[in-house]
Parts: C-alpha cells; structure tokens; sequence
C-alpha cells in the first residue's frame, strides 16, 4: 500500500556482482522505516544491506534464495539485557565500570538467545545508582569478530528513594558539571563518563521503580546548569501515571510488554499505548531472557496491539525505536540499505500467535538455518 | 389446653423471688423519642416496667406510685445486641481450642469473667446482650453463651440463655497448618459433613428413644448432645464465612442439606455477590467487622457498604457486629453508623443491632424489641444513638438499671485493631 | 535614522507573555473559616494557589471558575498532625527525597479532606498489633498534591523526635540533656553577639557564631522554631516529659497522650501541645491508688485546662481494610468523639485543622481559611461531626484535586438527607 509509493531510491543500490552477495526473494517485507513490501526482493551486501524493494534487481552472480511466502522482520532488540551477566545481588556500582567485563562471550544462554528473534542486546551493569556502562552484543558465537559491537555505548542508572542515593546522585552530576572544562587527564574515568552523559555525549538509560523517582531525577537534572542530557527510562507498568509529564519533555520509555491494573480495579490500563498517545517514544524489554520469553516478545505486543497500541508503534517499540534511543540506529532497527543484515524470516505476520520464527540472520548470515 | 392456661396464669402470678422489690413496684420511663425496633417509633411516649418486663410502651398513663424516670430529650431503644463478641473472657487465650478441627463439645461458658471491664464498657456504650463464642481458629470450636454485658454479679446471673449458639468457622482461619486433615477446603467440608451427620443420627436415635420407639437409651455422646439443639432448632448455628464460594458452601451445607437454623456471620470479601441466595432462603445475614468492601474482589474502585449490599439484594434478617475486640465491643453503635454511612438505611441499621440479632438467635421472644411481655433491656440515649456524638446514659437489663451515668461516668471507650 | 530603525525594532519585538492568573470561587456554601466564625452564603475566592478575598459578596474577575456551593459547607483542608504511609516511599532521610506524590495513600486522602499531613522518615513495616518503630529522622508536612512534587513540601524539618528521652538508656537521656544544655549555651552566645551588633560593640572581624549538627537543631527548639515530640502515654513518661520541657522552656509536641486527663494543668503549665487519639483505650489497673487509663472525656479536660491538641484515629494512615471509620479517611469522626467525650465543637474543629498546623509550625500557611493563606479547601455535604458527612470537593493549592462526584471511591452513595 504505502509501501508502493514511499520507496525511496536510497533503497535501491547499485550492487556490483559479487559472490558475497545474497538475494532473499519473494518475501514480504516489514522495514518499519519505510512501510511495507508486499512482494519484495531483499538483497544482502556481506554483512550489510544492499538494497530493499519491490523492482530490485539482483545483480549477477548472487546467490538466490527463494522464501516465498516468507515475511521478513528486522531482529529485534532487548534494550534491557543480562544475557551472559553474572548474578550479581549486592554488588556495587560505579559509572566507570563496564558491562563487557563481566559478560561471559562462552555463555550457554547465547545460543537460545540467538533462535529467538532478538539479534541486539544492550547487557547491563550490576549494581545500583550509576551502575556502569552498558554494551551491544549479538548473539553470534565468540570467535566471530563481530558478536561485541561497542563497549561502553551507554550509562546506566538505578533511581532509589532517600537521601542516600539521592544525594550520592546530586554529588556526581555536580561533580561532573564542574569538570566541564577540564582537562580529561585530571578527572577520573567516573567523572569523564558523567561529563559525557551530561554533554549528550553518552546516552544514560535511567531506571525508575516508581514513577515518583522520575520526578525526584528531574528536579535533580533541571536544576544542573547548561547541559543537554539524553536520557531514556526504564520504567515500571504503572509509570501511565506520569503520561502527561512524559508527553511534556517527549520522554522516551522502555516498559515491560504487558498490560496493568488500575489501582483497587480489574480496569485494564494498556501502558504502552497511554504513553503513545501522550507523544512518548516507547521501547520494549522482556521481564526475563529465557528462549520462550525472548520469543514471546510478538505475542505479548500483539496482545498491546489488541488493546488499543497501534500497530505500528507497537512494532517500532521492539526494532527502530530502542535503536534510536540507544543510538545505534545507524546500523539497526530496520530494514535499509546500509545497515546491518540482522533480520528474521517469519512464517507470517510478526503479531499473528500462529507465526514461528524460521530463519535469523546476524551480520548477513544465517544463525538457524530454514528448511 | 385448660391446663396449659392454668400453668401459664399461674407462671405469671408466681414471680421471681429476687424481684419481689419490683414486683410491687412500677418503673415509668419518660422519654423524647421511643424506637421500639417493632411496628411504631413514638415521639415522647413512656415504657412502663414492671416485673424485669415491658407492661407497655407509647402513649400510655402512668400509674400512680410508679417510678418515673425521666428523660425527655432523650431516645429510648431496645439494648443492643451483638451476636460476634470474644471479650466476655479473658483476652484471646481464652476462646480457640485448636488440638482437633471439630470441638463440639466444648463452650465458652466457663470462661465467663463477670466482673470483666470489656463487658463494662460494653454495657457502658449500649450493649445489653451479647452471643459470646469461641474463635475461628477450628472449623466447630464449640458453643457460644448468649449473656448480658452486666446486671448480675455472676456468671448464672448473666447469662440469657446456654447454649447460645453453636460457632462455626467456614474457611478464611481454620485451616490446619500442622498437615493434618482440614488443610484444605476438602478436609474442611468433609469434616463438618461428617460431624453433622454424626449429630443429625445421635438426635434421630435419641428423639426416637425418647418418643418410646426404642427400648434402650443410645450411647450418651458429649461432644454431639449440644449439637441436639441445632436440629430442635432451640438454638442456631453462627458461622464465620466469607467470599463468595465460601458463603455458598455455608448455605448448602447448613441450610440446604441440614436444614439448620443458621447465621451467616461476617459475609465479606465479595460475598456481597450472593446476598440474593440469602435473601431467597430468607437467612439472617451478620456484618462486621468490616463495613466495606474494597481492597479484595474488587472490580471498578468502588467502595461497597457491605450492610447495604446485602440490604439492596433483599436480605431481610440483617444484623451488624463487631467481632469484638477486633472493634470495641461499645462500638457496635459506631458499626450502624457506618453502615448507614455507606448506604444502609438509618431504620434498618437500628433494627440491624436490637431485633434482628435476636430473632437470628432465637431469643426474640424475650429480647430485641420494647413490645409488652419482652424482658425489660432498654438504652437511654443523649440523642439518636447513630450519632457518635451521643451517648448512653442509662441502661437497663431486666428492668433493674444496670448502669446509670449519674452515679458515675464510664469513660474507657474505644480500643481495638 | 537610527532611531526609526530602533523604534521599528522595538514596535517588532515580540509582546511578553503574561501568566494568566487562574482564579476559582466556591459560591454560595457556609464558609466554616475555623478563627473567624461562620460566614454564611458566603464566597470564597482563590487565587493562583493562595485564598485571595473571604466576604459576603466577592466580586469576580471575568474569567474565574466559579463553583457553585450552595447548602454545602466549606472548610480548610483537615490536617493530619501524625500519619503513616502516608505520600512518601519507605526509605530513611529526608522526606523531601522520599515523597511520592503517585501514591494511591494520597488519592484516598484527599476524598477524606485531608490536605496536609505530619510524616517521618521510616523504613516501612508495620504489624496489626506492633507499634511503628521511632522514626529514622526528623518529621516533615506534607501536602496531598497528587501528581506532583510542586508544592508537596510545606515544611521539613516540622519536627525533632526526642523519644530516646522518654524510651532510652540512661546514656541517650544523658546526652538529650547535655544537647539541650550546648544549645542553651549556644543561643546565649547568640543573643549576646545580636545585642552587640545592634550596640555596634563587636570586635574587627568577629563573625556571628553557628552551631552545627544536633545542636544546632536544639537551637531551633529553643528559639521555637521547631517542635519536638516526645512519645507520652501514662503518667510516669508525661512527668518525665514535663520535667524537660520545663527545665529547657522549648515547643513541645506529646504524642500518643493517654493518660493526660490526670494531670491538664501541669501539661497547660508547660505550654506542651498533644496528640490525642479519643478513642485510645487502656482499663485502668484495677490496684491503682490514682487516677488512670484513659478516657473518653481526654480531649475535654484538656481543653479546660487550656492545653492545645491535635486529634487522631485509631489508625493514623488511610486504610483499605474494611472497618470504617477508624482511620484518615473519616478524620472529623474522631472531633465527634472527642464532643461525645464533653469536647465544644469549636475546639474540635480547631484540632482537626488549626491547631494541627499550629504544632507542626506551618499555621501561617495553612489550617484556617484566611486571606492569604493556601488555597487548602474542603467542601462537604453536611456538619462536619455529622457521621454522614462526606468530602464533596478537595482543593491542594489551589487545584481541585479530588470531586466525589467524579472519583469511583464514593460516588455511588449519594446523600439521602
């Protein structure tokens, strides 16, 4: 439909003939960027790709694979992850530490992870107030160059009530609000990550256990001068209650995928689709990272869409949205010439509970082969 | 039936050696507003005693020598009664016994404590009778005492009628936590099946020995001889049920398949839902302590006036408690007001604490209500009791005032979780 | 030249952007001001969060919100002067970083007319039987602002517990009194360097002295800038309290008062405000050679002996539980049993908002409706002592934060009187 008439010429790349090349053919195509393709041809460049379309014409020497039939859907992202992290109760955080050094890249828990349609995982720090510095990781096996993308590619952070946390926090963003204009060999690796945070420099996922704790951050952040934070939250089912100030500062959200109770009622509140409508960018991250969990990532935002979440924000909430607030976008997210070749084959409709997963390609290569 | 007429002229002509004082004399009460709990509320009519019994109430002449107590601003009830009570003891220890599920055989009469200061207070906020019964910590944990807050300087004294009734808990405490049977509602409702049919066959064999149809006497059992009672309906069961399920299983069991007379007592968490099953099998339904619905089977945020559900579903035998001392005995007024509060009529609240607990007991032909030949149990009140502003001034149990403020004001009230 | 170019820039700049002020007036309604009598018909008119004009007529600006409260009554918002769970998450600190303006506790609050309420610091739990644990830090006034933290701070801190000199070792009362005495010490020090400033005697250099820490949070009680509490139930712990309070001469708040009714004018004497729960019940020990336990006539005595208090209910949080009418929700139920108790109408009005205020220092801003004062306003639907009185209209600052009406707690129970 859309789909038809919006097909930019971006989409289309010359491809040059190339036995690293790769032609999905026959398949519907979801791009969540630009609509969708009822009939298209999706061509893969190594571990990129080339071009998206409906008339794209694969160059010579490609390799052809017919999936007719077939939809094809980018891999999804788990923006909150704690895929091959150690359990680390009480452990104690700190905004220089990195999330790559205690992830295990020989974890058990990868291989699953790479059947069930989620191809980027942005892996968590432990501990609490500024935890660390997450990083990307694909669920490809360790001897593959590309399975850690970045290391330190955002900042997390663990709102808490009272005093001690709160002005823990107050000291460190004063703290690095002060260094702004110091030499980056006379702060230590804590405050540079927060000067960085505090300059936009370094997205900082915020997590808040109650949607009071955002109004307490705010008041923190406004009252810290001259600087241009980005941040995303991480908030729980009943955070509809901050819609309207979330709408205000064009928050943007990761929630579970689930519906909540109004308070003393059987009132089902759709979360995702309040914040929605109230302008807030939403992504979603399941409540565990088993197999079945991963997977049943489509049903539970089918189940949103069933009440009342658009269709297309529910999609874009599990690809191009959470790629976009953790600013790997560039590469992620969505099906376009350029990024990389992360996409799932889907026997239908991503939210129909009738479609499986198929085939997952990572980086332009099949993680579970088809049939 | 010349005889019967016989014996009851000479019961009346026979009085009380006690009473002997009052026999002679005439007590007039005076007051500005008289709620009988029966046909007629009168504004400023006159309750003549005589006897420890009404002679007459409204607007009637008062004889002359009589004594006149008068109280013309004042309202005049029935005493109240409550039919949840544990205080007539002493504290908790004294009301579970909780080494077997069943107890039948077991009563809080000997528990009994006269000079208690919780039965005080209760006579003190309006109070007169009382149904004092075991916990819920057993599924039958044994019979109730039916008994006056005060009057009498003795446990024989105070007591209206034993047994009072026989106190069962449904579900929602009983259940063992110790593995053994009754974990469960399947034990539960086997066990009280069981203990019923029991009672139901020793009263068959008993009323048959008893009419001559058999020769020798059955084996005397003293954990189901009480239980005799339920089925002569002299005295009714009260059971502690709650939630919807669980007050069905009551009706069934008690009513529908034993055919006892019975009281649904508390009837929270959402069992509001099958008030209309009470309504059609025409079953006294107790309220208390809690007076609202909300935080458990909630659907819309709402907060339901448990009385008043049960009073909209057509529940006529409505009574109100205060399963005491979870709310202070004394309070049992304070527990009408709120029930009016969330939705109850103000008439239907009045009746809720005065004949409807009676006739739930099977006491009403004595208690309940100021009609003539009902034992002499009146309130004094500086105002409509349903205003918590007013207060008790004068209480009579037996037509002997059992607590006058004007010999001394009794100023512990309140208390409870 | 330059000057056209100049005027042309100015006549271009862009017109500022004026706050509109936002205006309401509740029309028509009794206006129960609480320290200026009743004002009847009267109109009441807010202005940007603040009481702006009290009068019989009030004329009103073009684009006010007016409401219409005709036979209903208007008062301040009811203040609680202790609460529990109450707008605030559990953690230890300060209440300024634990508030939590989303709480359910502070939408049920509202629809009870309460406006502002007395929190402290704790880390949460708290049992049906056991007593709170004592507060983690200084107590904080609260308002019921839902939905934001603007505003929700009245006053912190509003309160310094000395509970270790009532509950403590012998070490930690030691060291009370050696705080208090640094304190007297410091505010001398104080005084005298003020006195020489203002005789312009102080030495090159000198800078006025400060006091750190504890002490200079006794200061603050000294100068009766801030109040403290001391736990005070039976007569022993209400001595003790009295005898620092007289040695030191600070505002003093006692709480969970029980047996004051023994000793009003030695309480008076001090100057001493308390909490008092009307319907706390402890019997007296039935040895005792004096005056004991508590009674319902409390509140009254007090007031005779001129000792200001605050009310409480049984339970000082908003509950869900089911037994109405013993917590937050229904806070003026507790004035009606303090009038049972022998109390005027005045002053237990007073207790519920005023004096309230008065002890937790923010009577200035809050507890009466005067101009001038936050726009903290209840409309009811009757007397406020009336048991069926409920909470029609909640205004925080100004912003009409809950309407029965329109809220799914109470809506379906509409007035029948």
């Amino acid at each position: 439909m859309i789909a038809a008439l919006l097909l930019p010429v971006l989409l289309a790349q010359a491809a040059p003939a190339d036995a690293d090349c790769v032609v999905i053919t026959g398949v519907r195509i979801l791009t969540v960027s630009h609509g969708e393709i009822e009939a298209g041809t999706l061509i893969l460049h190594g571990d990129k790709i080339g071009a998206v379309g409906a008339d794209v014409q694969p160059p010579p020497g490609a390799k052809v694979l017919d999936r007719k039939g077939l939809t094809v859907f980018p891999g999804i992202l788990n923006p909150l992850s704690r895929l091959g992290m150690p359990d680390a109760a009480g452990a104690a955080g700190s905004a220089q530490h990195l999330a790559a050094d205690e992830f295990n890249p020989v974890s058990e828990a990868i291989g699953p992870a790479a059947r069930s349609g989620v191809t980027l995982f942005a892996l968590q720090p432990s501990g609490g107030g500024f935890a660390g510095q997450g990083a990307f990781v694909k669920p490809v096996g360790w001897t593959r160059p590309q399975q850690m993308l970045e290391k330190a590619a955002f900042l997390r952070l663990v709102l808490q009530p009272g005093s001690t946390p709160k002005d823990a926090l107050k000291q460190g963003l004063e703290g690095a609000r002060k260094a702004f204009d110091a030499d980056r060999k006379k702060i230590d690796d804590k405050t540079a990550a927060l000067v960085q945070f505090l300059k936009g420099d370094l997205v900082c996922i915020a997590e808040a256990g109650t949607p009071a704790e955002l109004l307490h951050f705010w008041q923190l952040l406004d009252s810290i001068p001259d600087c241009t934070p980005k941040v995303v939250i991480a908030a729980t089912g009943d955070v509809y209650k901050a819609a309207a100030d979330l709408g205000a500062r064009k928050a943007r959200v990761i929630l579970r995928p689930a519906l909540s109770l109004a308070p003393f009622t059987r009132e089902r509140i759709n979360t995702a689709a309040e914040l929605d409508k109230a302008g807030v960018q939403i992504a979603f991250a399941p409540l565990t990272e088993t197999r079945e969990s991963l997977e049943g990532m489509f049903f539970r935002v089918g189940e949103l869409v069933k009440y009342g979440l658009s269709r297309e924000a529910g999609l874009r909430a599990l690809t191009l949205s959470p790629a976009e607030m953790l600013g790997v976008d560039r590469r992620v997210g969505s099906l376009e010439a350029g990024k990389d070749a992360d996409f799932l084959l889907l026997t239908g409709d991503p939210l129909s509970p009738l479609t499986r997963i198929q085939e997952v390609y990572i980086n332009g290569r099949p993680v579970v082969p088809g049939e | 039936m010349r005889a019967a007429a016989t014996l009851v002229l000479s019961a009346v002509l026979l009085t009380p050696v006690f009473s002997q004082q009052e026999a002679v004399k005439v007590v007039a009460i005076r007051a500005g507003k008289i709620f009988t709990a029966a046909e007629k509320t009168y504004d400023h009519g006159v309750i003549l005693v005589e006897g420890g019994k009404i002679k007459a109430v409204g607007d009637v002449e008062i004889p002359a020598g009589a004594e006149v107590l008068d109280y013309p601003a004042a309202w005049a009830t029935p005493g109240l009664i409550d039919l949840h009570c544990h205080i007539a003891g002493t504290g908790l220890r004294d009301i579970n016994e909780m080494v077997h599920p069943l107890n039948p055989e077991l009563s809080t009469r000997a528990t009994i404590d006269p000079d208690s200061d919780f039965l005080k207070d209760a006579l003190a906020g309006g109070v007169t009778t009382v149904l004092y019964i075991p916990g819920s910590g057993t599924n039958i944990s044994g019979f109730g005492t039916l008994l006056h807050t005060g009057g009498a300087a003795t446990t024989a004294g105070l007591i209206v009628r034993f047994p009072g009734a026989m106190k069962v808990a449904q579900a929602w405490n009983p259940e063992r936590q110790g593995g053994d049977l009754g974990m469960s509602r399947m034990g539960m409702w086997w066990g009280l099946r069981h203990t019923l049919e029991e009672a139901r066959g020793y009263h068959e064999a008993w009323t048959a020995h008893e009419k001559g149809d058999r020769k020798s006497p059955p084996a005397k059992r003293e954990d189901l001889e009480m239980m005799r009672g339920l089925f002569q309906r002299r005295w009714p069961v009260i059971i502690h049920t709650a939630d919807a399920r669980d007050v069905m299983s009551t009706v069934r069991i008690f009513h529908d398949e034993f055919k006892l007379p019975c009281i649904v007592s508390h009837g929270e968490f959402g069992a509001y839902k099958v008030a209309p099953e009470i309504a059609k099998r025409d079953l006294p339904a107790n309220i208390g302590p809690r007076t609202y619905d909300w935080t458990i089977m909630v659907q819309d945020g709402r907060c339901f006036g448990i009385a008043a559900k049960y009073f909209e579903s057509g529940v006529k035998k409505l009574s109100i408690n205060t399963d005491s001392p979870v709310v202070p005995e004394e309070e049992l007024i304070v527990q009408a007001a709120m029930s009016v509060r969330l939705g109850l009529p103000e008439e239907t609240a009045l009746r809720a604490v005065t004949i409807e607990p009676a006739r739930a007991a099977l006491i009403d032909h004595r208690l309940g209500s100021l009609e003539p030949g009902k034992d002499a149990d009146i309130v004094i009140w500086t105002g409509n009791p349903l205003d918590v502003r007013n207060r008790p001034v004068l209480s009579i149990i037996g037509g002997k005032i059992a607590y006058d403020e004007k010999k001394g004001r009794r100023v512990t009230f309140g208390g409870g979780w | 030249m330059i000057a056209a170019l100049l005027l042309s820039l100015l006549l271009q700049a862009p017109p500022k952007e004026e706050k509109k002020a936002v205006y309401t007036a509740l029309v028509g309604g009794d206006l129960q001001t609480v320290t200026q009598g009743v004002l009847k018909g009267g109109t009441l008119l807010m202005k940007d969060g603040k009481i702006f004009k009290i009068g019989p007529v009030v004329e009103l600006p073009e684009c006010t919100i007016k409401i219409d409260v005709t036979g209903k009554r208007v008062l301040p918002g009811f203040v609680a002067a202790s609460a529990r769970n109450l707008g605030i998450a559990p953690a230890a600190g300060k209440i300024a970083d634990a508030l939590d303006p989303f709480s359910e506790s502070v939408k049920l609050a509202l629809a009870g007319g309460i406006t502002s309420a007395y929190v402290e610091p704790s880390t949460g739990g708290t049992g049906v039987f056991g007593g709170a644990p004592p507060p983690s830090g200084p107590g904080a006034v609260i308002k019921m602002t839902y939905g934001t933290l603007d505003g929700m701070l009245l006053a912190e801190p509003a309160g310094v517990s000395l509970a270790a000199w009532i509950t403590g070792s012998p070490s930690e009362r030691y060291e009370i009194r050696e705080n208090l005495t640094k304190a007297k010490a410091a505010l001398e020090k104080e005084r005298d360097f003020e006195k020489r400033r203002a005789e312009n005697k102080l030495k090159p250099d000198e800078k006025a002295p400060r006091a750190t820490g504890i002490v200079e949070t006794y200061v603050k009680l000294l100068k009766g800038e801030l109040a403290a509490r001391l736990p005070a139930a039976h007569v022993e712990e209400l001595r003790r309290a009295l005898d620092l309070i007289n040695e030191f001469r600070f505002k003093a708040v006692l709480t969970d008062v029980l047996e004051g009714w023994t000793l009003p004018d030695e309480i008076g004497r001090a100057r001493a405000y308390c909490l008092v729960e009307p319907r706390a019940k402890e019997h007296a020990p039935r040895n005792s050679l004096r005056p004991a336990g508590s009674s319902i006539e409390q509140a009254a005595i007090l007031r005779k002996a001129g000792v200001k208090f605050a009310l409480l209910p049984p339970n000082a949080n908003v509950g869900t539980g089911g037994t109405a009418g013993r917590d937050l929700l229904t806070l003026p139920l507790e004035g009606a049993f303090a009038i049972r108790g022998g109390l005027d109408e005045q002053t237990a009005l007073e207790a519920i908002t005023i004096t309230a205020a008065e002890l937790c220092g923010v009577d200035a801003r809050i507890g009466s409706l005067e101009e001038g004062k936050d726009a903290d306003v209840v409309v009811l639907d009757g007397d406020p002592f009336d048991y069926r009185t409920f909470v029609e209209l909640t205004f925080v600052n100004g912003k009409l934060l809950y309407e029965k009406a329109t809220s799914p707690y109470f809506s379906h129970l509409k007035k029948t009187r």
